[in-house]
């Protein structure tokens, strides 16, 4: 300890280490913290409750995609029927249903689990 | 071969009826084994409410602590998604829960029927929530509640495409919470159905085919327990998307 200016923080009287040495070594850091919480997170999970999870969330997206699908379906042959415009409305409203299942998958996959 | 056809993997979806009860108009009217099974749920459930709630010790005994487990589960859930104010809802969320969940459980036990493996049985409890959540969306907002329809932000050109889209998924959610208890529960007991008549099949055939029934047993134990838990997924999907579509009653703007 040369002065007593310094905070109780500082480093040692060595050379100041660069600003990008610091950022290197941080994202070594990082990286290395990922690794072991994912490895750790596989460990504490079982192998089944895993693929259940999984399985049940990819059940999730596909219902919803074709119930939008089959009531677009439905709703269109409903107006034909109503409105006698015969495969116009099923043909807008089937392609409407798609638009409508991407957009439902989309929002239920960023809805946390 | 006389044992494989006798592996039918959809046997046991077949409803039967157990009492006749007359006819309304032109439609049969009776008491059917799924009946029966929903009957057996409900009062398991009554019974180990009851049981659970009888002696409220302080320090809960055993049937009192699985009880006390249920209700902390989905009064947690129903907090967090509904906040304070959604804790009316939760009889209404309890009740559903419970419900899948011991009909689903019950289904595991051998010779059992597995009503939620009946779409009418799951598209009736889906028309109950979605008729719930218009009903409370039309008394809270009024027809405020059409602004569910109407996301902000979004110019006027494209309105009308997107409040036709925005209609379709909303009428696309009971369609989806009833497909995917029913095909949930249909696909896993027939899968589970398939691998266990292999067994029978295979051991049919003598010692090799004895050894080689070893994989699919093995498939079929771990299926079992597949099983065992996408019964409770199941469940729990169904209560939180009650709750995530009851949010959507209570505050209709996205």
């Amino acid at each position: 300890m040369t002065s007593d200016g310094r905070g109780d923080g500082e480093g040692g009287p060595e050379r100041p280490i660069s600003d990008a040495e610091l950022a290197s070594r941080r994202a070594q850091l990082d990286q290395s913290l990922a690794r072991v919480k994912a490895q750790r997170e596989q460990a504490e999970k079982p192998a089944v409750a895993t693929f259940g999870t999984n399985y049940s969330k990819a059940f999730r997206l596909a219902s919803e995609f074709t119930g939008c699908v089959l009531v677009g379906a439905l709703l269109g042959w409903g107006v034909d029927s109503l409105a006698g415009t015969s495969p116009i409305g099923l043909i807008v409203l089937l392609l409407l249903g798609f638009a409508a299942g991407v957009m439902a998958m989309i929002r239920s996959s960023r809805m946390p689990d | 071969m006389a044992t494989a056809d006798r592996v039918d993997p959809v046997h046991q979806f077949i409803v039967n009826d157990l009492v006749p009860l007359g006819r309304i108009a032109d439609m049969k009217l009776a008491f059917q084994n799924s009946s029966l099974f929903m009957f057996v749920a409900v009062a398991i459930i009554v019974g180990l409410l009851l049981l659970g709630t009888s002696s409220r010790k302080l320090v809960p005994g055993r049937v009192q602590s699985v009880v006390e487990l249920l209700y902390e589960f989905i009064a947690g859930t129903v907090r967090q998604v509904l906040g304070e104010e959604g804790m009316r809802f939760f009889p209404f969320v309890f009740s559903l829960f419970t419900f899948i969940l011991t009909l689903n459980l019950l289904g595991m036990v051998p010779y059992f029927f597995t009503v939620t493996s009946q779409i009418v049985v799951t598209a009736s409890l889906a028309l109950l929530v979605i008729g719930v959540v218009i009903v409370v969306g039309f008394v809270k907002n009024g027809v405020g509640f059409l602004k569910l329809f109407v996301p902000h932000g979004v110019p006027i050109v494209l309105l009308p495409l997107i409040s036709v889209i925005e209609f379709i998924s909303f009428f696309a959610r009971p369609v989806s919470l009833s497909l995917r208890l029913f095909g949930n529960m249909l696909a896993g007991h027939i899968v589970l159905k398939v691998f266990a008549g292999f067994i029978g099949t295979l051991g049919a055939f003598g010692f090799f085919g004895a050894i080689g029934a070893i994989a699919p047993f093995l498939m079929t134990v771990a299926i079992t327990a597949l099983e065992f838990l996408v019964s409770f997924l199941q469940a729990f999907v169904f209560a939180v998307l009650t709750c995530v579509y009851l949010k959507d009653a209570l505050h209709p703007h996205h």
